[in-house]
C-alpha cells in the first residue's frame, strides 16, 4: 500500500506542532521525538481508518495523545517535574527578552495537572478550536472550557500576576502559593 | 483564621483549593462566583503561552520524513507488530 503523496505531506506538516505538544507533555525531548515516531507509526498502521479532507493534526495529535497517557499512566513518577528541570530541557533563543519570564512560565506551565496543561495548550497555543481539543481529549467542549479557564487561573496564581501591568510576581504571595518557601 | 496559616504550612506544590479565595482577591468574581480573569491579563497569559511553544516548533527532523518514507515504500511491509 503506497500512502497517498497529499496524505505524507500533511502528516509531516503536523510534525513540528505535534512535537511541540508532546514537548509540552512530557517534558523530554528525546521522549516526545518516541511519542511523534511511534504516532507516525500508528497513525499508518491506521491509515484506511483516516478520512481523506479532514483534520489531519487532530486525529495525529489525538493518536499522541493516547499514547501519551498509557504510558502516563506506567510511568507516572518521571512524568511530574515540579522542580522544573523540565524548564531545563527547552532552547531559549539568544534573543529572547526575557530568559527569567520564560523560565518562570514554563515551569508554571509544569505545575498544572495535565488535564488543564493539555486543554490550555491545545486551544491557546496549537490553534485548535474548543470543539477540536474536545475531540481530541474525547471529553466535552464545556469540559474544556472549563479546564482552560482553571489553567488560566492557575497560571495567574503561580506566577502572582495581579495586574496585567505588573508581571513581576509578589513574591511573598506566591511563595505561600506554591510552597516555593520551602525550597 | 486557622486557613491562613494551612496555607503558610503547606509544603508540596500545587494550589490547594482554599487557594480559590485569593483568587477572588486579586480578580473580579464573575456572576457564578468562579475568577474571571481581566481580557488583559488573559491576553497576557496567551502571549506567554504562545511564546512559549512558539521555541518548542522547530522543523520536523529529517528522521521522521525518512520514517514515513522507509514505512510507506511500495512491498515494504513497514511494522509488523
Amino acid at each position: 500500500m503506497s500512502l497517498d503523496s497529499s496524505i505524507r505531506d500533511s502528516m509531516l506538516a503536523a510534525v513540528p506542532s505535534l512535537r511541540a505538544f508532546a514537548i509540552s507533555l512530557c517534558g523530554n525531548v528525546d521522549r516526545a521525538d518516541d511519542l511523534v515516531q511511534e504516532t507516525l507509526m500508528r497513525a499508518l498502521a491506521n491509515i484506511h481508518s483516516f478520512q481523506p479532507g479532514t483534520n489531519m493534526p487532530a486525529w495525529l495529535f489525538t493518536i499522541l495523545r493516547n499514547l501519551f497517557r498509557s504510558e502516563y499512566r506506567k510511568r507516572r513518577r518521571e512524568v511530574e517535574d515540579p522542580d522544573g528541570s523540565y524548564a531545563e530541557t527547552l532552547k531559549t533563543h539568544p534573543e529572547q527578552p526575557s530568559h527569567v519570564e520564560f523560565k518562570e512560565f514554563s515551569t508554571a506551565l509544569a505545575r498544572l495537572p495535565q488535564d488543564q496543561r493539555e486543554a490550555l495548550i491545545l486551544v491557546g497555543a496549537s490553534g485548535f478550536s474548543y470543539e477540536e481539543a474536545a475531540e481530541i481529549c474525547g471529553c466535552a467542549i464545556g469540559t474544556i472550557k472549563s479546564r482552560v479557564n482553571r489553567a488560566r487561573n492557575r497560571l495567574v496564581l503561580l506566577l502572582g500576576i495581579d495586574d496585567p501591568n505588573d508581571f513581576g510576581p509578589d513574591r511573598p504571595t506566591r511563595a505561600v502559593l506554591t510552597g516555593d518557601d520551602v525550597a | 483564621m486557622a486557613r491562613g496559616r494551612r496555607m503558610k504550612d503547606r509544603k508540596q506544590p500545587g494550589v490547594p483549593q482554599e487557594v480559590q479565595s485569593v483568587v477572588t482577591q486579586t480578580t473580579k468574581k464573575s456572576a457564578k462566583g468562579q475568577p474571571a480573569l481581566g481580557r488583559e491579563i488573559q491576553a497576557k497569559i496567551g502571549q506567554q503561552l504562545r511564546a512559549y511553544y512558539d521555541t518548542l516548533i522547530e522543523p520536523a527532523p529529517q528522521r521522521f520524513a525518512d520514517l514515513l518514507r522507509k514505512l510507506d515504500r511500495p512491498g515494504d511491509k513497514g511494522p509488523t507488530e
